[in-house]
């Protein structure tokens, strides 16, 4: 089909001009027959998709790794602060000192908000790399 | 207390395991079925199954017993446990989910392609997992002989046998239907009797003043700023190389659905941290005289019937009773299910009748070491083997899932380091005392030494490198199929 499309661009001479049509040349190193591990059953993986999941595998990484870093860095600033209260005001609640509260429930609320995000962002780099491989493939069933 | 009506709570959390565990036996056919529940448990049952096989002994009595003895320093632990699935979630949950791996050694096995680290992996697992049942056989013993002045191998024995029966009867569809509704116990058993107490102790004038029952030098400031963060460290880490964590995640269908799980865990987890934290607040106010190493993780069974005596502690007390045992059995037969896996598939043929003989050689062991041992610090019995499965098992699985570079000899290299590591620190800081905090919280020096072993010789070896890691790595990060995402 591209070939056609091509040749209907060339000029009348070009289109006149015999060529010789052959299979392509064997490349120097051939392809081995047998591979030394053991395969996973499946398609074979193609280029494209190589370069897809490469780079799915790197986004789910920065991901991860943003939001350990994020709940590192929140958890930190919440430690300083507790400890900025125990040394200073610290008012009690409930007969409980505020230091002694937040360290016993502060915490808990986030890491649930950063597992949230995680899961939500794990989810959309999945999507987009199915989005990306299926139009790689032509949208073939 | 009362001793008949607490022996009378025990007996009925032993009889609704087992007869839940009989029925999840009906459903029990193929040895899929055995060994992960057939994959097809739901994120709700499943994230309170894996919730429910998590809070141990160590948290459900050691928490509050901990805040009470060394203040809001305790509160570390439950966070870095809670944290510790965040990472989970993070760097591992559906990768290994994808893996198509039974356990861990299994996943370790089919990444390397090395029976050899496989067999390493199999004996730390094994290690690892019996260290983790001793304390909860333990917690078993401490609290009947609190509670009915039972002497102190009842409670251990009993657990171990019932643990044992459950899990060679029925495998892991009929343990994830006991651990669901344990976790569910577990919570009530100690939010009943928080909010109970709470209720009474806001109608009364304060015993203790509050200077006294939080003294600064017992507070947050007081933390020590490098045995924290190693200890946290540790216990952030050590969730990832946990032998009865990983199995749970191959029961859930596909890989979305292990991180929606694990989503729904650390917001249950939370939820019984908090209220386990306070309790240790109340225990600090009301019983202040239990500040004393052995006597302070029994406070939880002892608050109810001091701030409420009469029936409706004892009754109190029989419920929190009810919870610890399903603490106990929870965690044990989730730890014997992954060992009997273990062992039934690396000494044995893999069948169901090697599963059963697994399952009963998995108690036994544990049940001798703790029958030779006293209750040590619940507490920080768990947290040494968090230690060691962080410094040796986590590393290899990080590595594993993210860097196609592991090699077998790399990853061996780093297990044995670490391990020795770890149990060498350990000794040290036994024989030095509690002085040498680089020994008794090695974590922070000694993970990264694992993890540049095992990098510095898998580099070294890189043609060894397993030809087939770029596939299996693909397999790991793809998303199945169009079943990932839920309905919108």
């Amino acid at each position: 089909m591209s070939a056609d499309a091509d040749r209907s661009r060339l000029s009348p001479q070009d289109r006149a001009r015999r060529v010789r049509v052959t299979a392509d040349q064997p490349s120097a190193t051939p392809e081995p027959t047998t591979t030394s591990g053991i395969a996973l059953p499946g398609a074979p993986v193609h280029e494209a998709d190589t370069v897809f999941l490469n780079g799915l595998i790197r986004a789910q990484l920065r991901l991860a790794a943003g939001c350990l870093a994020g709940f590192l860095l929140v958890s930190l600033v919440l430690t300083a602060m507790i400890l900025v209260i125990a040394d200073t005001a610290d008012p009690a609640l409930f007969g409980v000192p505020l230091s002694w509260l937040l360290q016993a429930y502060a915490y808990y609320p986030i890491i649930v908000v950063f597992a949230i995000v995680y899961a939500r962002g794990a989810s959309r780099n999945e999507r987009r790399y199915r989005t990306l491989a299926d139009d790689g493939r032509g949208a073939t069933p | 207390m009362n001793p008949a009506l607490d022996l009378a709570a025990v007996a009925l959390v032993v009889i609704v395991t087992v007869v839940l565990g009989v029925m999840g036996v009906r459903l029990s056919r193929t040895t899929s079925d055995f060994f992960v529940a057939s994959r097809s448990v739901r994120s709700v049952w499943n994230a309170s199954a894996i919730s429910g096989e998590y809070l141990s002994a160590g948290t459900f009595l050691g928490l509050s017993g901990l805040v009470l003895l060394v203040g809001a320093d305790g509160f570390w632990f439950p966070i870095g446990y809670a944290a510790g699935y965040l990472l989970l979630l993070l760097f591992v949950a559906a990768p290994l989910r994808r893996s198509g791996a039974y356990t861990l050694p299994d996943f370790i096995e089919a990444r390397l392609d090395s029976r050899g680290v496989r067999r390493l992996s199999s004996l730390l697992v094994l290690v690892i997992g019996w260290l983790y049942i001793v304390p909860q056989l333990h917690g078993a013993s401490l609290t009947l002989r609190v509670v009915a002045d039972l002497p102190a191998w009842v409670g251990a024995v009993v657990v171990a046998a019932v643990v044992t029966g459950i899990v060679a009867a029925g495998g892991m569809r009929a343990i994830t239907i006991v651990q669901a509704m344990q976790y569910w116990l577990k919570l009530t058993a100690l939010l009943v009797p928080a909010v109970v107490l709470l209720i009474v102790l806001s109608g009364r004038e304060p015993s203790l003043d509050p200077v006294l029952a939080f003294p600064i030098e017992m507070g947050p400031a007081a933390t020590d700023a490098y045995s924290t963060g190693s200890l946290m460290i540790a216990l952030l880490l050590g969730t990832i190389g946990l032998p009865h964590v990983l199995v749970r995640f191959y029961t859930s269908p596909d890989g979305g659905s292990a991180r929606r799980t694990t989503v729904l865990v650390v917001a249950m987890i939370g939820a019984f941290y908090a209220v386990s934290g306070t309790l240790g607040l109340i225990a600090r106010v009301a019983a202040p005289d239990l500040a004393q190493p052995g006597l302070a993780d029994t406070v939880v069974l002892a608050l109810p019937s001091r701030i409420l005596p009469g029936p409706a502690g004892m009754l109190l007390t029989a419920l929190v009773v009810a919870g610890a045992f399903a603490a106990f059995l929870s965690t044990s037969s989730g730890l014997v299910v992954s060992l009997a896996g273990v062992i039934s598939q690396d000494v044995f043929d893999g069948s169901v009748r090697s599963f059963r003989l697994s399952a009963v050689l998995c108690a036994i062991v544990p049940l001798g070491v703790a029958l030779l041992t006293g209750p040590e610090a619940l507490v920080s019995s768990v947290g040494t083997v968090f230690l060691v499965a962080a410094t040796s098992l986590t590393p290899v699985i990080l590595l594993g899932v993210w860097w196609r570079g592991l090699t077998a000899r790399g990853a061996a290299a780093g297990m044995l380091v670490g391990a020795l590591t770890c149990g060498l620190a350990l000794l040290g800081s036994m024989m030095l005392g509690p002085g040498a905090v680089l020994l008794a919280q090695p974590a922070a020096w000694a993970i990264p030494l694992t993890t540049a072993v095992m990098i510095v010789v898998s580099r070294l070896d890189r043609h060894r490198a397993p030809t087939r890691a770029d596939r299996y790595l693909a397999r790991l990060h793809l998303p199945e199929r169009r079943l990932t995402d839920p309905p919108r």
